[in-house]
């Protein structure tokens, strides 16, 4: 018995396949840059986990946080999608960290600089690791989950402002290629380069759907233990104090 | 009363195992910290780079303040500090074994803590052994001071405004002797010795 | 440690990164539903 179902083992599948696939396009059929030379087949993985972490997995936290905290649609269901969606973009933004930080390594000769789109990610961060730790702190549930949504639709304001970071200030981190107003229609990236980029962003994305269902379970099967257990403690301290009114005064 | 001591220790860090604690706030904490450093000062090459030694410490340092808060917060809830006294548990015992606990943290924090530095205030990293017997000399000592002072203020409302204002002050030789000893590892020679 | 080393790094950090989690998550899924009886879950 697990959390996994006949339709969750084929997204799994195809979510592998993705990656692997993803794999050989990016390490061995495209090309390595004329400047950067291999270096730049990180941004493979650097600009799907990037886009998966900061648009999607934040973005449903956000909208999962709203469904629930509007009393039409309040349900434990929104409130543990949320949660389990924003673990899952917190493990990407850090991935997009180390591996954007080892890519500008080779390329900036820098583990880390202190420019705008940089330090506004790991602020980013660090927000994100704190709606995860708000969301560990014992208590009331409904109360808990009304904190951490609220919580979740402040934290939400610092990915515009890390996606526009690089139109704001100079930033030794490159302005957006494609996902800019002018650009999407019209991407600086071409070629070979561009479909691997695609099949990545399609494979992360499948990624992030299978973990996200079976993330969502494992909270939903922690929420239903824990009220048993509850109400297990709660049947054996009437069945205690039954006992007592039986045996009588000492 | 080493046999209490780690039984007092091994309880403390239990409870952070379950509780999680020092690795979802404290270390966030930390790194926070860092950051804000960097917002403060002037992150042009060379500058945070050089300070890398004195704003690792003081880094350490807030951070124990937190993991002594977080260490006696969890004995004032449901009378545990009456409970501790009544176990009949070596008091020397206890001390060591929270002094211990409030260690272990410390120097995991203090490792994460160094990566973070050498990564992003790009601070070079060298002198092996001088570095770790200060760390390890430096975290027995925060991690003592810091217990004693917790003990002293532990049962207080106003322990959190408290445990700084007196434990802060001890602690600055502490921070001295360890920063420049850093700075002596990473660089080969050390400052002017007084700040 | 020439680029291939680092793009090496890279992808293998990922990978491991992404699969720790998984399995974190799939083992205490197993471990949940071990403790639950089959009616506690929402889908099949």
């Amino acid at each position: 018995m697990t959390t996994s179902t006949p339709a969750t083992r084929i997204l799994g599948a195809f979510a592998l396949g993705g990656l692997a696939l993803t794999a050989v396009l990016a390490l061995v059929v495209s090309p390595a840059d004329v400047n950067q030379k291999d270096a730049v087949r990180l941004l493979y993985i650097h600009v799907p986990t990037a886009w998966l972490a900061l648009y999607l997995s934040f973005g449903v936290t956000t909208l999962c946080s709203a469904l629930y905290l509007w009393p039409r649609t309040r349900s434990r269901f929104w409130d543990l999608a949320a949660g389990a969606s924003a673990e899952i973009g917190v493990l990407f933004l850090g991935l997009t960290l180390v591996i954007g930080s080892i890519w500008g390594r080779t390329t900036w000769g820098v583990w880390w600089t202190w420019d705008a789109r940089l330090t506004t990610t790991a602020v980013l961060f660090v927000l994100y690791l704190g709606y995860l730790a708000l969301r560990r702190v014992p208590d009331d549930t409904d109360v808990r989950s009304k904190r951490c949504a609220i919580a979740a639709l402040a934290a939400f304001v610092g990915v515009p402002i890390v996606h526009l970071s690089v139109e704001w200030w100079r930033t030794l981190h490159q302005p957006a290629s494609i996902l800019d107003e002018r650009r999407l229609l019209d991407p600086a990236i071409h070629g070979s380069m561009a479909w691997t980029l695609f099949v990545g962003v399609i494979a992360f994305t499948l990624v992030y759907a299978w973990l996200l269902i079976h993330r969502f379970r494992v909270a939903w099967l922690e929420e239903r233990l824990e009220d048993r257990v509850l109400e297990t403690a709660l049947a054996e301290r009437r069945a205690e104090g039954a006992a007592a009114l039986v045996a009588g005064p000492r | 009363m080493f046999r209490d001591a780690a039984l007092v220790a091994g309880k403390d860090l239990r409870v952070e195992l379950r509780s999680r604690v020092a690795t979802n706030q404290v270390a966030p904490y930390a790194l926070l910290v860092l950051i804000v450093f960097a917002f403060a000062l002037d992150p042009d090459r060379g500058f945070l780079a050089k300070a890398a030694p004195g704003l690792f410490w003081v880094a350490v340092v807030f951070s124990t303040l937190l993991a002594v808060q977080r260490s006696f917060a969890i004995e004032a809830a449901d009378g545990g500090r009456d409970a501790l006294r009544l176990s009949g548990l070596d008091p020397a015992g206890i001390f060591i074994g929270k002094a211990a606990a409030v260690g272990l943290q410390l120097a995991l924090l203090e490792v994460a803590l160094g990566i973070g530095v050498v990564v992003l205030y790009d601070a070079a990293l060298g002198g092996a052994v001088l570095l770790a017997t200060t760390c390890v000399l430096a975290t027995v000592g925060l991690a003592a001071a810091g217990t004693v002072f917790g003990v002293l203020v532990g049962g207080l409302r106003v322990r959190e405004t408290l445990l700084p204002l007196l434990l802060l002050p001890v602690l600055a030789p502490l921070v001295l002797g360890a920063t420049r000893a850093t700075e002596y590892a990473l660089a080969g020679e050390p400052a002017n010795g007084w700040p | 440690m020439t680029y291939a080393g680092y793009v090496a790094a890279g992808y293998g950090i990922t990978f491991v990164a992404l699969g720790a989690y998984a399995w974190r998550v799939i083992a205490r899924g197993r471990a949940l539903s071990r403790a639950l009886p089959p009616e506690e879950r929402r889908w099949r």
